[in-house]
């Protein structure tokens, strides 16, 4: 059995990387690594969706509707007749992009605000944190769909709502690990020696959340393609005739007992993409976590 | 634990899989052909000549027919005061609770709508239709058993109450009643305790047309109204054959009998059942829970077409589809653009796909058997034919540009369209806007609630360049969208050759004049391609089969006529 002193000898003497050290954790990981394999099998399909499906998502058959599943149409044919396979296919881009679009908005607010109220504190802080107080008190998705009906339906709207809404959570995350760094020695020691704020922010105390954050905006992926499906479901995000799973579920309501697949098809989309961003953000999750000790 | 997560999933997904794999095929139903049971004899005509007592009806009801609960699925109901009904729902349980003077039917061959007598038992026109004297059934009571009228002791219904209820019905604020009244009424007074004299300010050729005129104003008692203030919207007292005993929101509606109607009602109780969800309507009939639904989702009609165990009542009133242009935007003021994209657009293979067995061929507002229709709008006006789009286009001055999209001065034809977001306006928008891009327009469709939707197509200053409309299907409804004070001028519709004619069409007696000028006035609007009519489609309602005696109609409920007496054939 090795002591934690075998362990540091042996890393003393073959210096790892920390990020290929976490990247081989999560390589042990079975079902991260399933996970990952999903996610880059749905980029390659969301990226060469031109080229591999059968038709154009939004050509109507009007009178080849409602099929069931055939040769020339694997998922069957929508209401408008057109291909349902196809539509799942470029649906996946819409998702991916809403999913990393929504947290690109969401990090960008939340780490800024974050960074800010953890570590100048005072008046800034009681501020931001006030509101995200606000923010939080109200259901997320209530609140998203009550902005999203003032500022009308549309993709672009439903992204920046989506993203004005879950910062609150990459906020608190920063800022709670921002008060607990910036009272360490490294950061300390280089106040003293005059580094500037921007410095000390951008230098020690960000790369110090990195593993937070990246575990946050894996899970935020995931949720902000869940919430998105749910606001296009009501109507509320991508306008028709845009492929989009949620709006696809909705659209396959009435026909839910006639032909299932049209909602089997793009709710077995949804899942497997948002477990596959899941098991990820798990081994992530592990793999960061430093109550975890991995040897 | 992760492992289990994982199997949980699979077994879901596998079980999922077989669901869907065992579900029953579509198409396999019976070959029995349901019909709406037929009314027992002719019923009187409209409002041309003097009315005569209807068909006697037993006014005791045989014992093997009487007893059960009729129960309704209804997505929602908001109050039952007759002058500010504006939903199906909340009307079927007035024209439930209250009696009016003669009710709409439709007529014994299916084709038309009649009017057959209720409290009015007979009617006369005189000074060319500008005066009606309606000589009153007497012995008629309110109902009883409640805060107004204790047990034993509902009060008779005179001629003062009719002329109340009609003044109230003209005159109340917000009143909701149909402007042809409201526009054409000049008195009511009772000339005796059983004869009303009503005097127009014009003869008023809708006055006895479904949804229109009368037919919507209910006899009330002022007692109650006075009495009960505020609560009277939701507690009201009629003369109808069932009596309203509760409503508990969002959940049911129950009436019983009233056992001192003229006629006494086989069945002894009605509940509407307040189920928001259309499939879920659907699931409940099926499951019994309910056994009846106003309106069948269409896609669900090929499902219960042919099933023995159901009964289909066809509504004998196309209500159309169709896309309205707003005047407000610059490029639409142009005839060529507007023709063009209505040239784009397949009307008659969207609402085929859409309706099946439900669509009805047609264009324009006033579809088959309403006065105004005209069979050959669609081929003369509305055939898709994306040449003479691009003609058209062209001619008007735009061009292509590198998108495909048609552009004129560096301005492509972007344009939002706007629809509600309940089945099937979405789908149908959404095929109309797919092949207006096909065709070069840049249109960003936009679904909205349907509360939004009102306020935006009634709002004057509201610019959404296109909204899809729906509705309007009786006599009279192209009056209320195309005429003077009709929805059509929130979009800029101005045109006062049409609002000459349809101006002239309310007071226009004579049905060949009247077709004529309604026929007229539907060319010019249509000609000038005002909006662009997708087609038509019919409204079925359904019930189970063991329904018998049902004559239906839209708006009202008719469980009980001097036409008919709804009962259960199987308990």
């Amino acid at each position: 059995m090795a002591t934690l002193e075998d362990i540091s000898k042996q890393r003393e003497l073959k210096p790892i990387n920390p990020w290929i050290d976490k990247f081989r954790q999560i390589l042990h990981n079975r079902f991260a690594v399933l996970g990952l394999l999903a996610l880059i099998l749905l980029a390659f399909i969301a990226i060469a969706a031109p080229l591999i499906s059968p038709y154009d998502p939004d050509v109507m058959d009007l009178g080849n509707s409602l099929q069931p599943p055939s040769a020339q149409h694997w998922l069957g044919t929508d209401k408008l007749g057109r291909d349902e396979f196809t539509r799942v296919i470029f649906g996946s881009r819409v998702s991916l992009v809403v999913g990393f679009i929504v947290v690109g908005i969401a990090m960008s607010v939340g780490v800024t605000l974050g960074s800010i109220a953890g570590y100048f504190g005072g008046v800034a802080d009681n501020i931001i944190m006030r509101i995200v107080d606000v923010v939080i008190a109200f259901p997320f998705l209530i609140l998203a769909i009550a902005i999203v009906a003032i500022v009308g339906p549309s993709l672009t709207n439903m992204m920046l709502v989506l993203g004005g809404v879950v910062w609150i959570d990459y906020a608190r995350v920063v800022r709670g690990m921002f008060l607990s760094l910036k009272e360490e020695e490294f950061v300390v020691a280089a106040r003293v020696v005059g580094a500037k704020d921007s410095r000390i922010i951008f230098r020690h105390l960000l790369p110090g959340c990195m593993g937070v954050i990246i575990v946050q905006a894996t899970f935020g992926i995931a949720a902000s393609i869940l919430a998105a499906s749910a606001l296009s479901f009501l109507g509320m995000g991508a306008q028709p005739p845009t492929a989009e799973w949620g709006a696809m579920l909705s659209e396959a309501k009435p026909y839910l007992r006639k032909l299932p697949m049209m909602t089997f098809a793009p709710g077995l989309a949804i899942m497997i993409t948002v477990l596959a961003i899941n098991f990820v953000g798990d081994a992530l999750r592990d793999a960061f976590d430093p109550r975890i000790l991995k040897i | 634990m992760k492992k289990i997560i994982i199997i949980v999933f699979s077994l879901l997904a596998m079980g999922s899989l077989l669901l869907a794999a065992c579900q029953p095929a579509a198409t396999e139903t019976a070959a029995v052909p349901t019909s709406p049971e037929q009314p027992t004899s002719a019923p009187v005509e409209g409002a041309t000549a003097t009315q005569e007592a209807a068909t006697e009806v037993p006014a005791t009801p045989a014992p093997e027919k009487s007893g059960g609960t009729f129960t309704y699925g209804a997505s929602a109901v908001v109050q039952f005061d007759p002058p500010f009904i504006n939903d199906d729902p909340s009307f079927h349980v007035a024209s439930l609770v209250h009696v009016f003077l003669f009710r709409s039917i439709l007529s014994a061959d299916e084709s038309t709508m009649t009017t057959i007598p209720e409290l009015a038992s007979s009617w006369d026109l005189q000074e060319d239709g500008k005066v009606v004297i309606f000589h009153l059934n007497q012995g008629w009571t309110f109902q009883d058993g409640n805060d107004v009228f204790p047990e034993g002791q509902g009060r008779e219904i005179t001629a003062d109450d009719v002329v109340y209820s009609i003044d109230r019905m003209v005159n109340i604020d917000g009143t909701k009643s149909p402007s042809d009244l409201v526009g054409g009424y000049e008195s009511a007074e009772a000339v005796d305790k059983y004869t009303v004299k009503l005097t127009l300010k014009e003869p008023d050729a809708v006055l006895f047309a479904t949804g229109r005129g009368l037919t919507s104003t209910a006899i009330l008692p002022k007692e109650a109204v006075d009495q009960l203030g505020e609560d009277w919207a939701l507690n009201p007292i009629g003369g109808g054959p069932f009596e309203f005993i509760e409503y508990v929101p969002d959940d049911h509606v129950t009436l019983q009998r009233n056992e001192d109607y003229n006629i006494t009602p086989y069945l002894d109780q009605v509940v509407l059942k307040i189920i928001p969800d259309q499939q879920v309507q659907v699931i409940s009939l099926e499951a019994g829970d309910v056994d009846d639904l106003p309106s069948l989702p269409a896609e669900e009609f090929d499902r219960f077409e042919n099933d023995p165990n159901y009964k289909l009542y066809r509504a004998n009133c196309p209500f159309s589809f169709n896309l309205q242009f707003d005047f407000k935007y610059e490029p639409f003021q142009d005839m060529n653009v507007r023709e063009a994209i209505a040239h784009a657009v397949d009307g008659r293979a969207i609402m085929k796909n859409q309706y099946g067995g439900q669509w009805v061929d047609g264009c324009g507002i006033a579809g088959p058997g309403i006065p105004g229709y005209d069979p050959d709008l669609c081929d003369k006006y509305f055939t898709y034919d994306t040449t003479k789009t691009e003609q058209l286009m062209t001619d008007a001055g735009w061009a292509k540009n590198a998108d495909g999209i048609w552009e004129k001065d560096g301005q492509p034809l972007s344009f939002v369209f706007e629809v509600w977001n309940t089945t099937p306006a979405p789908t149908i928008a959404t095929a109309a806007v797919t092949q207006m891009k096909e065709a070069g327009f840049d249109v960003q469709l936009t679904e909205v609630e349907f509360g939004t939707w009102i306020e935006d197509a009634l709002g004057e200053n509201t610019q959404k360049p296109m909204m899809m409309w729906s509705g309007f299907c009786g006599e009279g409804g192209m009056n209320s969208y195309w005429g003077r004070n009709g929805l059509s001028r929130g979009w800029g519709f101005d045109n006062e050759e049409v609002f000459t004619m349809l101006d002239q069409a309310n007071v226009i007696v004579d049905p060949t004049q009247r077709q004529d000028l309604l026929q007229n006035a539907q060319d010019i609007i249509y000609g000038s391609y005002a909006d662009v009519p997708l087609g038509f489609a019919t409204n079925y309602e359904i019930s189970n089969a063991r329904v018998e005696d049902y004559i239906v109609i839209m708006w009202f409920d008719n469980l009980v006529t001097a036409n008919n007496n709804v009962w259960f054939s199987s308990k």
